[in-house]
């Protein structure tokens, strides 16, 4: 009999190395991609990738999930906690949602409208629940109802934890991804009364909400939102150059780390195999 | 085949793999820059393009009320006609140069002129030139941007061992007039 946990640490290492080195390329990528655009501003911004810093601002009424706290966007992440070999146990996760909703990005020149779908957002978690078996808090629960998760009740039965991610307006943002000309709106009416008589909602063009958020759209300069092929597409709170130091580190890390994790996994499995540590 | 053979084996493949991709990602980027110095020019240019399409517009509003003012609209056609003949990035902001101290020339005089800022088609023209001549220096700000960044990759290691390999040439920076460098001299007469 081989000796499985040599086998086992060697197999994670090759695999593992050889991941590493793949992502490294891909956070080369964008690293490069960080440093070679500049800072552009919206009101001048063209068509095409584009790295914008601005305040985030609310289009629309949008409440996170868990904590019911007004932002432009959230994330929530729902884990159960799973039992492995010898004992250790990890979280597991078993959900996670995004909103979609887009938000205005304003600088000191204008206003652009961002839709978040796709993007890397860098948030840290904001809020953060346990639970620790036999049911969980009536929001979380009601969460799950309304996602439809069929497993709720089981995965009540265990140890939980309860996630969330929010950006809230105003704060400032780095955004990278690509912009595009803003939709063209043409009004049809401008009478409350003609809509009133054509049986549509012409009052709800007077309500508070709706008159707002017409007034900005029409300011808007351009949209920014995810390219096409996987393009790069970031939203962070973070500083350029702490992103920047962040996509290098990672870039230079899985180049030159993953191929020496890779080595030292073939290695143990050239050891093993040697000394006939590797039989099952 | 032996251990050691192996792992230089999976050494060098790691070396050939990494060296590849490293320099394709030098390679794409030093082409994309190049693009983008290119895409940030033709940005300036639409609005250039704008400008020049106010002008005679401008000319035409203003004919009637400052007709001894002959001297501010023949710098503003010399600045046109020197526009037409420039060629290349360097000979192109100079003219552009010529043509925003013509316009802001122009604005200075017609300021003497109460009839024809009360007039509603100068007041919509001046507003739309002062909303390009900011939406251009955004841009000329961007386009230097993008430039100061390539230029400065084609000096640094590695990536000018591959930019010389490219033929790539350090491109020209759109340069603002000398006269708006000046300090402007202010002095106030305070009465005793």
């Amino acid at each position: 009999m081989g000796d499985p946990r040599g086998m086992l640490l060697s197999i994670a290492c090759t695999l593992g190395g050889t991941w590493a080195f793949v992502t490294g390329f891909r956070a080369l990528r964008t690293w490069r991609v960080l440093l070679d655009t500049p800072t552009a501003r919206v009101r001048s911004m063209a068509m095409g990738m584009v790295e914008l810093c601005g305040q985030v601002e609310t289009r629309s009424d949008l409440r996170s999930p868990f904590s019911g706290r007004e932002c432009v966007w959230w994330e929530v992440e729902i884990s159960t906690l799973s039992g492995r070999s010898r004992g250790r146990q990890g979280w597991s996760v078993v959900h996670r949602k995004t909103s979609g909703q887009p938000f205005y990005l304003r600088d000191e020149t204008g206003v652009a409208l961002v839709y978040p779908h796709g993007a890397n957002v860098k948030v840290n978690f904001t809020a953060e629940e346990m639970t620790h078996g036999l049911g969980v808090p009536e929001p979380y629960m009601e969460y799950m109802e309304q996602q439809g998760l069929g497993l709720r009740r089981m995965w009540a039965l265990g140890a939980m934890r309860f996630r969330e991610r929010v950006l809230e307006a105003p704060s400032r943002v780095f955004v990278l991804g690509r912009a595009f000309p803003r939709a063209m709106t043409r009004e049809v009416s401008f009478s409350d009364i003609e809509l009133a008589v054509t049986g549509t909602d012409g009052g709800a063009r007077t309500s508070v909400g709706a008159t707002r958020q017409g007034e900005r759209d029409e300011d808007v300069r351009g949209v920014i939102r995810q390219g096409s092929g996987g393009e790069t597409f970031l939203i962070g709170q973070r500083s350029e150059a702490e992103l920047q130091l962040e996509y290098g580190v990672r870039a230079f890390g899985g180049l030159i780390a993953g191929p020496l994790l890779t080595l030292f996994g073939l290695w143990c499995a050239l050891e093993l195999a040697r000394t006939g540590g590797w039989s099952l | 085949m032996h251990a050691s053979e192996i792992l230089w084996t999976v050494v060098i493949g790691f070396v050939l793999v990494g060296s590849v991709g490293f320099f394709l990602s030098i390679y794409n980027s030093l082409i994309e820059m190049k693009n983008n110095i290119g895409r940030s020019w033709a940005n300036i240019d639409v609005l250039l393009k704008q400008r020049h399409d106010e002008l005679p517009k401008l000319v035409s509003v203003c004919e009637a009320y400052m007709q001894h003012e002959r001297a501010v609209f023949d710098k503003l056609s010399e600045a046109r006609a020197a526009l037409a003949k420039a060629a290349g990035v360097a000979q192109r902001s100079d003219a552009e140069n010529q043509i925003t101290r013509a316009i802001g020339q122009f604005f200075a005089v017609a300021e003497s002129y109460p009839e024809l800022k009360a007039n509603q088609s100068f007041a919509a023209l001046q507003a739309r030139i002062s909303e390009l001549e900011n939406a251009i220096a955004d841009r000329r700000e961007f386009y230097n941007d993008t430039v100061t960044l390539f230029n400065t990759r084609l000096e640094q290691i590695p990536d000018s061992w591959i930019a010389d390999g490219m033929n790539l040439q350090a491109a020209e920076l759109f340069k603002i007039d000398e006269s708006d460098r000046k300090d402007v001299a202010i002095s106030f007469k305070m009465s005793a």
